[in-house]
């Protein structure tokens, strides 16, 4: 079969989450102690433009004509969230990078603040955006429980990468903002955000009903395994253990942010793929 | 230089919006549909002919810059539509594979899948070759050697096939003809004297009684068809008879899918029930003396009866037909529906209703036979059985009912005796190399040997019997593909020692042939001219050329004959250009024909001649000139009126045979020139009738060649509304449209069974099959499908060329793309009209999964 | 008033025979693989009750089209007279529009079509027979039967890799007076093409005669091609 939006769709969506996820909670952490955690905002802030673009390009790539991706700056369709997405995602590159430049030009407290602001806003929205480019297109597999799903699978990606790349100051973490608490309340919102589309695919109509079935008897796998168990349950019971202090911090953060990465990816391509294999 | 894909079609659009822009229609002829009208389109539109099946549709191609590059109906033509065929034309004209010049045959050896290694040579060695081969012939007393065969045709084959054999000495002139419909004709003719195709009044028809009838898809009148069935639907009450559910059965109110081959038995049955319970047409046939009906199931009609204590005579008194109490007695009286029921399939139940209800129709319900119903190893009373129910309702030659036509005026040929070399005596009076009319072949085209037996060429050529053939020549014909007998063909054209192919693509004939001419391709590129009819009007319609060929190619009827008749002169033998030169001078100037190309125009224009030099205005349209006839491409009769044929017929009693004394007559000739009796004949001719039911429309039971045990399958076939005869296997829209079939699939060549068969035999859509008969194996994919019925199993006809082109074959010269029909079928004859049994049912088969 | 130009097939002339298909192959260079003008088939019921239904399908230029809704650059649009077309000059080729269609009439052009018939000299047999490349260079045209006048209203005649394609109810023709090819070439004269705003016109009076029915109305894109009557 040949897919009208592959992998590489997938790919801008995933590693557009990475990116939109990096700079949320770098922005966190900066309104946060800027001084404290200013390696980890360094990291969060850096990585966020170069995730997002690497995602951007992968989808160029996909576009059969992506030099005409340059006309969509007059040629603009209001109904369309890709076209608007256009926009809000060029913009949110064109800041992020500022404050990327900022980074590595002076200490992490002394960015602007204002700056910082308007940027974690639209990564806020560029994080709903990948929802809505789906939602959008009024598809059953791609039903209003995307952009909440989306941004949380976002979040928790991003982050968990940015902790990844922090593994030396996963104590403070720790200690100070209770990390496995936070962690577990997004992954709980991102197994409710689940939880309504799939409740949607399966009572909507009769053909997002069939949706479902073929979800379920398809791709039993990738959706069960890798996407809630990999993605959400495993990770979410490593981290209550640790809050019953079975077993520390330490020993489950790494598989646990590899987990919650490969999960999103996992989840978003099968979203994309779902929605074409009808 | 080379051109960037972009520029090109810059450029070229330029040139079209350049191009003027003009119109020589009228607006009033142009037909209009919804609010548009589709006049007013950058090009030209100039009038020819499609020849994709034998509809023969007056078209018109869009010419822009020397290009066609889209067809539509001619608007002068009666039905003034197409349909979807010649559009498929475009890429049949345009087909890379086409011959583009003159080749010759390196490689002596000769087979299926033998390179030739053609190699290109000039139109005059071509030409010197083949007269060479025909001065040694008529040098060595041998002429009748030389052999012509020709398939599809314009009315220009009075040059090549009508005369230039003749012209050099040969008897053999060998059509197509028993590969089409020959059964069908024999039907009718030996009931109603037609030995033609009849037309219908469907504005006023009834019922429509189609047996293997599938009109809106192919042949004949196709687009009138199509244009009817809305409007006969709401009108007529259609019952579809095929052993596949076609595409007119979609549209029917009754589909009965008989058991191939026993259309004779339904036949008897339906006629068995019209006559026992007396609803037969009474002003037609006529009626008892005293009004009681006679026709008891089971019984004789009595010679006499008591009346009042008195012995009474029976009389029938019989108006417009012949022998209805015979056929009564002979065959109807105990052709029950519950009999035929066990034969045929059809529940007794629906044998009565349908009879019932086509015979309330009266004279307005029509029986159509088609070749699926008649081309069967013993089809030849099926057919008159078909027609002769019209006989029963008396709807021959009535208002909604099945009719002759009107004739169209054309010159007649030039008498050839005069240019005939008196050493070609001996030769012209041998027998043709086809055994027409030998002890087993009546082909009783209203006499012994009256008809072609076109597939037994190839058993005459590897039998030489009656001689050996040294020279052929053939043309726009493939029957190394298109007859049964596949394997036979290979090995007599193999035999041929030259072999000379005119054609537009190098088909598995060509793959034999010494010497390859480029034929031009009969749409767009050539002279020629037809008539035939549609809808009650009968027509002429012109073949022009609207556009250069790409290729140098020659009309193979007109130019190549004179060509060689030329380079004949030249050796010293000029009779042939002779006769051409002198009776085929232009009718306009007098001029002399000097070339090819001149004599292809006069030749045209002069048997043309009488629908546009005015003469026949009175008759129909008014054309007053030979460019109005161009420009208008058609010439039309006015309607025919029905009723005048009535007991005029040209059978020997001049009525309506039940009892067919033409046929007595005909198979009387043929038993008395081989000595027999006429219940030998019929033997020999592989009939069971024996005694006078043999002049009766009657059932025969059907030949199966293989057991059912081994071969549970009837194997039977069918055509695609896509099929140009066999010519658009080469073309890509083909494969990409071909679900429009019925059960068709896209791009494939789906062997069709019932899911009941499926599952017996463990298949699955899609799944690889080893198709085996007595004569053959070949390999194909199954389809699962309802339109089938159980123990029959159907594939359309004209995939699996092993030559032809690259989209035709999966390898050129080797390996077919599907299969050939004709490989898995018997090589035998529907004997009393000498055709092949084309639509299968005679063959069985067992189907394996690979 | 503004045009609102629509279609009505009438499924009871429909005999099922393609000849729309390939007429708008012919009228619109679409590549093998690509009709604008297809169908959809189904045989019903079991042997020997068996029944089969043919329906022609082409884009329905819905008043309301998800396609239109979705192009991020609006190169999918709606034109004076409401048809629904695409200039590929602007079209990023997202294919957003091909997964918003609920009808699968639109279609994507993977690479440059006819591009083997402009480049391909291979032929069965050297100097014997045709290539295409011979043919494209001697008709000076990507192919011999190639439309130049699709392309005549700055529309690409033949759509260029990574752009999607449909019908556009032959907007170049109707520009002209001209009715859709698929209309002319019917020869069931099944197909109606014609102004529903204009109440006189043949389309909006064979409405009111027949119930008519669209494809996928429970998608509210509100088509404007319109089918009568039952195929049997």
């Amino acid at each position: 079969m040949h897919l009208l939006w592959d992998i590489r769709v997938s790919l801008d969506l995933f590693l557009g989450g990475l990116g939109v996820g990096a700079f949320l909670v770098g922005a966190v952490l900066f309104f946060i102690d800027a001084r404290l955690y200013e390696s980890i905002i360094k990291k969060a802030f850096i990585i966020a433009p170069i995730m997002v673009m690497t995602g951007l390009l992968m989808l160029l790539s996909e576009l059969g004509r992506p030099m005409n991706v340059i006309k969509t700056i007059y040629a603009v369709n209001p109904t369309s969230f890709m076209s608007i997405g256009i926009f809000v995602q060029s913009v949110f590159v064109a800041v992020a990078l500022l404050v990327a430049f900022s980074t590595l030009s002076k200490k992490i407290k002394d960015i602007n603040k204002v700056l910082v602001y308007i940027t974690v806003s639209l990564a806020g929205l560029v994080g709903l955006y990948h929802g809505f480019l789906l939602t959008g297109i009024s598809i059953e597999p791609w039903n209003n429980a995307l952009p909440v799903m989306f941004l949380t699978s976002s979040v928790i990606a991003g982050s968990s990468l940015v902790f990844l790349l922090s593994v030396d100051k996963m104590d403070e973490l720790f200690t100070n903002l209770k990390l496995p608490v936070v962690i577990n309340l997004v992954l709980t919102l991102q197994f409710a955000a689940v939880f309504i589309w799939v409740y949607n695919l399966a009572l909507t109509s009769a053909s997002s009903r069939h949706i479902y079935e073929v979800l379920m008897s398809g791709f039993g796998m990738e959706f069960w395994v890798l996407s809630v168990l990999v993605g959400i349950v495993i990770p979410a019971g490593l981290l209550t253990f640790v809050l019953l202090k079975q077993v520390s911090f330490k020993v489950v953060a790494l598989p646990v942010f590899v987990m919650m990465i490969a999960g999103s990816f996992f989840f978003k391509n099968l979203v994309v793929y779902l929605g074409q294999a009808i | 230089m080379s051109l960037n894909r972009r520029d090109f079609i810059k450029t070229t659009a330029a040139t079209a919006a350049v191009a003027s822009s003009m119109s020589f229609f009228s607006t009033e002829a142009e037909a209009k549909i919804g609010e548009l009208a589709y006049e007013g389109e950058v090009g030209k539109w100039i009038s020819s002919t499609c020849q994709g099946c034998t509809s023969w549709c007056p078209i018109q191609g869009l010419v822009v810059d020397g290009k066609v590059i889209k067809v539509r109906g001619n608007p002068n033509s009666p039905a003034q539509r197409i349909c979807p065929r010649p559009h498929l034309a475009l890429q049949q004209v345009y087909d890379p594979d086409r011959v583009k010049t003159p080749l010759k045959r390196i490689n002596p050896e000769k087979g299926r899948g033998i390179d030739p290694q053609f190699v290109p040579i000039t139109w005059d060695e071509a030409i010197n070759t083949i007269a060479e081969k025909i001065m040694n012939l008529i040098d060595t007393g041998e002429t009748h050697k030389f052999l012509l065969m020709r398939g599809r045709y314009t009315y220009m084959r009075e040059i090549i096939y009508g005369t230039f054999p003749k012209l050099i000495g040969s008897p053999n002139s060998i059509s197509h003809s028993a590969l089409c419909a020959e059964a069908e004709n024999f039907g009718r003719y030996y009931t109603e004297g037609l030995w033609g195709y009849s037309d219908v009044d469907f504005d006023n028809t009834k019922y429509l009684l189609a047996w293997g009838w599938d009109g809106i898809a192919s042949n004949r009148q196709t687009p009138w068809f199509i244009k009817q069935m809305g409007g006969l639907m709401d009108r007529a009450r259609i019952t579809c008879i095929d052993p596949r559910f076609s595409a007119t059965a979609a549209k029917a109110d009754k589909w009965l899918p008989v058991i191939p081959g026993m259309d004779g038995a339904l036949a008897v049955a339906f006629a068995h029930i019209i006559l026992a319970e007396g609803r037969w047409n009474k002003t037609f046939v006529g009626n008892f003396e005293d009004g009681k009906n006679y026709f008891v199931a089971g019984s004789e009609v009595p010679a006499e009866v008591m009346v009042e204590d008195k012995l009474v005579p029976v009389v029938f008194n019989e108006i417009h037909t012949n022998g209805v109490v015979a056929w009564w007695n002979l065959e109807l009286k105990d052709r029950t529906p519950e009999w035929a029921e066990k034969l045929c399939g059809i529940s007794a139940e629906d044998i009565k209703t349908v009879a019932r209800d086509f015979a309330a129709a009266g004279s307005r319900a029509i029986s159509w036979v088609s070749p699926g119903a008649a081309m069967q190893i013993r089809g030849g009373f099926s057919s008159m059985a078909g027609h002769a129910l019209n006989g029963l309702v008396g709807s021959v030659d009535a208002e909604g009912g099945i009719l002759e036509y009107s004739s169209v005026p054309h010159a007649h040929t030039p008498d050839v005796k005069p240019y005939i070399d008196s050493r070609f005596k001996n030769s012209l009076k041998q027998h043709k190399i086809d055994q027409r009319g030998t002890k087993d072949l009546p082909a009783l085209k209203e006499k012994s040997g009256g008809g072609v037996v076109t597939s037994r060429v190839a058993k005459g050529v590897l039998e030489e019997n009656p001689y050996d053939i040294k020279v052929a020549l053939s043309y726009w014909n493939n029957f190394v593909f298109s007859s049964m007998g596949t394997k036979d063909w290979e090995k007599a054209m193999a035999k041929i020692p030259f072999y000379a192919h005119i054609t537009t693509n190098l088909t598995e004939m060509s793959m034999f042939a010494d010497i390859v001419l480029p034929a031009k391709m009969h749409m767009f590129e050539r002279y020629g001219y037809l008539y035939t009819k549609q809808n009650l009007q009968s027509y002429m319609s012109i073949h022009q050329p609207m556009i250069k060929p790409y290729a140098d190619a020659k009309t193979d009827e007109t130019e190549v004959p004179f060509m060689i008749a030329q380079a004949l002169a030249k050796k010293g033998f000029d009779l042939p250009l002779k006769y051409y030169q002198e009776n085929f001078k232009d009718p306009e100037t007098g001029k002399t024909p000097q070339t090819p190309e001149e004599f292809d125009l006069y030749a045209v224009k002069f048997y043309t001649k009488p629908v546009w030099d005015g003469s026949s205005n009175q008759k129909g349209d008014t054309i007053n000139s030979w460019n109005e006839l161009l420009e208008k491409g058609v010439w039309k009769t006015k309607k025919f009126v029905p009723g005048h044929k009535i007991d005029k017929f040209k059978t020997a009693t001049k009525k309506f045979e039940f009892f067919s004394e033409t046929l007595k007559k005909a198979m009387s000739g043929h038993a008395e020139k081989h000595s027999m009796s006429l219940d030998e004949a019929f033997e020999a001719a592989n009939y069971t009738c024996r005694g006078e039911v043999s002049f009766v429309p009657h059932y025969e039971p059907p030949v199966r060649h293989g057991d059912e045990g081994t071969y549970p399958f009837i194997v039977f076939d069918h055509r695609s509304r896509l099929n140009r005869e066999g010519r658009s296997q080469n073309t890509p829209w083909y494969y990409d449209m071909l679900d429009v079939d019925p059960g068709g699939e896209c791009n494939k060549d789906v062997m069709k069974i019932n899911p009941l068969d499926g599952k017996k035999y463990g298949l699955n859509n899609g799944d690889k099959i080893r198709i085996t008969t007595m004569f053959g194996s070949v390999e194909s994919e199954v389809k699962l499908w309802e339109g089938v019925r159980p123990g029959t199993c159907v594939k359309c006809y004209g995939q699996g060329h092993w030559a032809y082109g690259r989209v035709g074959s999966e390898n050129f010269g080797s390996k077919p793309r599907g299969y050939n029909n004709n490989e898995i079928y018997c090589y035998d004859w529907e004997r009393l009209s000498g055709s092949s049994p084309r639509h299968g049912g005679h063959t069985r088969a067992k189907i394996e999964k690979i | 008033m503004a045009k609102k130009y629509g279609m009505i097939i009438d499924l009871h002339k429909c005999v099922g025979c393609g000849a729309c298909d390939l007429a708008c192959k012919s009228e619109n260079n679409t590549p093998i693989g690509i009709n604008w003008a297809s169908h959809t088939t189904e045989t019903h019921g079991v042997f020997p009750k068996v029944s089969y239904e043919h329906i022609p399908t082409l884009c329905n230029h819905c008043e309301d089209a998800p396609c239109v809704r979705v192009c991020p650059t609006l190169a999918m649009h709606y034109n004076d007279d409401g048809l629904v077309v695409h200039d590929p000059s602007i079209c990023i080729g997202c294919k957003s529009c091909m997964l918003a269609d609920p009808y699968g009439v639109i279609h994507f052009n993977i690479v440059d079509a006819f591009m083997v018939d402009i480049h391909d000299d291979s032929s069965i047999v050297k100097g014997g027979t045709f290539s295409k490349k011979e043919l494209s260079d001697k008709s000076n045209a990507p192919f011999p039967n190639f439309n130049a006048a699709r392309g005549a209203e700055g529309y690409e005649a033949i759509r260029g890799k990574g752009t999607v394609e449909k019908c556009t109810f032959c907007d170049h023709r109707v520009k002209e007076g001209l009715a859709p090819a698929c209309v002319v070439a019917c020869p069931a004269d099944a197909r109606i093409f014609g102004d529903l705003n204009d109440e006189n016109s043949e389309i909006s009076k064979t409405l009111l005669l027949y119930k008519s029915k669209t494809l996928l109305p429970e998608r509210g894109t509100k088509p404007k091609v319109f089918y009568v009557r039952n195929y049997n």
